[in-house]
């Protein structure tokens, strides 16, 4: 689906988005109020340019509108690999956009991300999964590696792996299978409306996904393991 | 008959460093390898497990001050990140907030996120960052160490970006994707992974303390580690709107001042070093003096 | 990957551990973890192996008899992950576990 697609179906009731370089940003209208929505659209790869301007973006909702939910719409084909980003750090300029999404959420503005195209690896973890709580459209995709490059990688047939996939939530790319290891909170599908209004009541204090992946069985342990340590 | 410890950082395993980084006897490790949390996906993958999942995690003294520590083991799994694996750091990063020790000191040693278990991997580095950044905003201030083989890339990378104060090595690498990713994926005239000066240049400790990304630049030594980190204690974290503000115009300095560079003896000089070439032979003391007398 | 179990009936020996259990060695290609503690067996020795290398029972049964027989422990529990270690290296971990454990 389009970002204007997206948008249209998530505000019914208005947005006003322009377009900067590689990002979009605006506001969309609520029954409770407007809602910052910051995002990429044609997948790409997130470099230092671009990571500067979301948080720069992000910044202003901080400095502006105190409070105000913050939509973040998910498009990209991970970090953007060259010699020069990583020779002035990537790895910072991925950290500080993650660090301005999390103190959002401390100073009281929900934080949602939402997949509606790709989101990938060091992408996915600045922009995505460090968010109050992360959604997805069903037919989009998350993903650390496609599947090709891992069964490169592992040495093992991809027919193994495909065949393993479908019972082992634990690796494989899929909407699904990050639903069921927590990282996704829930698919939105049918009326997007709902699904923010939904969204925006769910307190963001506590870090739920270690619980959620263990009720959906796609990861067992990490539940039993953090709580086994904080009664040690 | 007293074992000889490794003095190397770079050579020494997790718990070889933990010894000689911490004072003596005061490490208490949790969930420790006796409690069997090993990883439960990668016998689908024929690859031996690890008793602790390839990470340690505990509490102890540092300079008599109550720390809590991660220790990666570099040499299981390139120190890669699954389920357990990150479960054990998550946990002791929320324990800090309940025990409140006076440092939280991650020993980084890690390639990212684990592939056999990629997205618990995923997902549990963004669960480790919300740790890291919970334990910050209680004032507690995160030390992140970088001096294993495997540095810190990948999502180890960007967890290292989220900590209060980075002590590297020269042999400490931190990087997003790494050489060997990057030829692979965009071609050899993009990076030449085989050219081992220009990895070292480009994701080494010297690039990144020339640079600010890191504060501390240090040998290859547990005890040079310790110190650097004893000297900065005790302190608080700064996790704030005015900092990120900051690092907001910091980043975009950097960015506009050094654009186009294509390789970090470019940078050198332009941050005033006239024998930049001469850098990658210095030592780290050497190299401070030399950036101290600008 | 194979599974091992190994029982060995006391060897006539003493072993007082001064720590509750000593990990020794990493699963590295080459190399191996020993986890090993005390554990009450009557005075006999327990290993538990999972290795990466099939098909080396008899070695396996041969080292640890050695091992057995150089340092003559009792009630001891040893876990391994083995990477296709050699034997020599396998050796080598088990004496130094063994050191550790029993140290003063």
């Amino acid at each position: 689906m389009k970002a204007q697609e997206v948008l249209s179906r998530i505000f019914p009731e208005g947005f006003e988005i322009q377009s900067g370089g590689a990002i979009f940003h605006g506001t969309g209208k609520t029954s409770s109020g407007k809602v910052a929505v910051i995002g990429t659209e044609g997948h790409p790869v997130l470099g230092i340019s671009v990571l500067l301007q979301l948080s720069e973006v992000m910044l202003q909702v901080l400095r502006e509108t105190p409070r105000r939910p913050i939509l973040l719409l998910v498009d990209n084909d991970g970090q953007k690999m060259a010699l020069e980003d990583e020779l002035l750090g990537l790895n910072q300029y991925i950290a500080h956009l993650v660090m301005v999404q999390d103190l959002a959420r401390r100073k009281g503005h929900p934080v949602i991300a939402l997949v509606y195209g790709n989101s990938c690896a060091g992408g996915f973890i600045g922009f995505g999964l460090c968010a109050g709580h992360t959604y997805a459209l069903p037919d989009s995709n998350t993903s650390v590696m496609i599947l090709p490059a891992i069964a490169r990688v592992t040495k093992l047939p991809l027919e193994y792996l495909e065949e393993l996939s479908k019972t082992v939530a634990v690796f494989a790319p899929g909407v699904q299978n990050f639903e069921r290891t927590g990282g996704v909170e829930s698919v939105w599908d049918g009326d997007l409306n709902q699904c923010l209004e939904q969204a925006l009541q769910k307190d963001q204090s506590a870090d739920q996904r270690a619980e959620l992946g263990a009720q959906r069985g796609g990861r067992p342990l990490s539940a039993t393991v953090i709580n086994r340590i904080l009664n040690a | 008959m007293k074992k000889h410890i490794a003095r190397n950082y770079l050579e020494a395993t997790a718990r070889q460093r933990i010894k000689d980084f911490l004072d003596p006897d005061s490490f208490r490790e949790i969930c420790p390898p006796t409690e069997g949390f090993s990883s439960p996906h990668l016998h689908y993958f024929a690859i031996p497990l690890a008793f602790d999942d390839g990470v340690v995690i505990g509490e102890g003294l540092l300079g008599g001050f109550s720390v809590a520590l991660v220790a990666q083991e570099g040499r299981f799994m390139g120190g890669a990140i699954g389920e357990v694996h990150s479960a054990k750091i998550v946990g002791l990063l929320r324990r800090c907030l309940k025990t409140r020790p006076q440092a939280m000191i991650f020993l980084f040693d890690s390639g990212g996120v684990r592939l056999q278990e990629a997205n618990a991997g995923e997902i549990g580095v963004a669960e480790i960052i919300r740790g890291i950044l919970d334990v910050r905003a209680a004032g507690i201030p995160v030390f992140g160490v970088i001096g294993g083989s495997c540095g810190a890339f990948g999502g180890a990378g960007i967890i290292s970006g989220c900590c209060d104060v980075l002590v590297v090595s020269e042999e400490g690498r931190i990087g997003v994707s790494g050489p060997e990713v990057i030829e692979t994926n965009m071609g050899v005239e993009v990076f030449d992974a085989r050219d081992r000066a220009l990895v070292w240049r480009t994701y080494g400790g010297k690039n990144r303390f020339l640079q600010s990304q890191v504060q501390e630049l240090v040998e290859n030594s547990v005890a040079e580690f310790r110190a650097a980190v004893l000297r900065r204690l005790p302190c608080s974290s700064d996790y704030s709107l005015e900092a990120l503000e900051l690092e907001q115009q910091e980043l975009a300095r950097r960015a506009a001042r050094f654009a186009g560079s294509r390789d970090a003896i470019e940078v050198w000089r332009k941050l005033g070093f006239t024998d930049a070439e001469q850098i990658p032979s210095l030592t780290a003391g050497e190299l401070k003096k030399l950036r101290e007398a600008k | 990957m194979e599974h091992l179990e190994y029982d060995f009936k006391e060897a006539g020996g003493e072993t007082t551990a001064v720590q509750a259990y000593v990990l020794t060695g990493v699963v590295a290609s080459g190399n191996l973890e020993v986890l090993m503690q005390p554990e009450n067996l009557e005075g006999g020795c327990r290993f538990v192996i999972d290795t990466a290398a099939n098909g080396f029972a008899e070695s396996w049964q041969a080292v640890l008899a050695d091992f057995m027989a150089r340092c003559r422990p009792a009630n001891l529990l040893v876990s391994i992950n083995d990477h296709a270690a050699s034997p020599a290296v396998v050796s080598l971990r088990l004496d130094q576990a063994y050191e550790s454990l029993t140290e003063k």
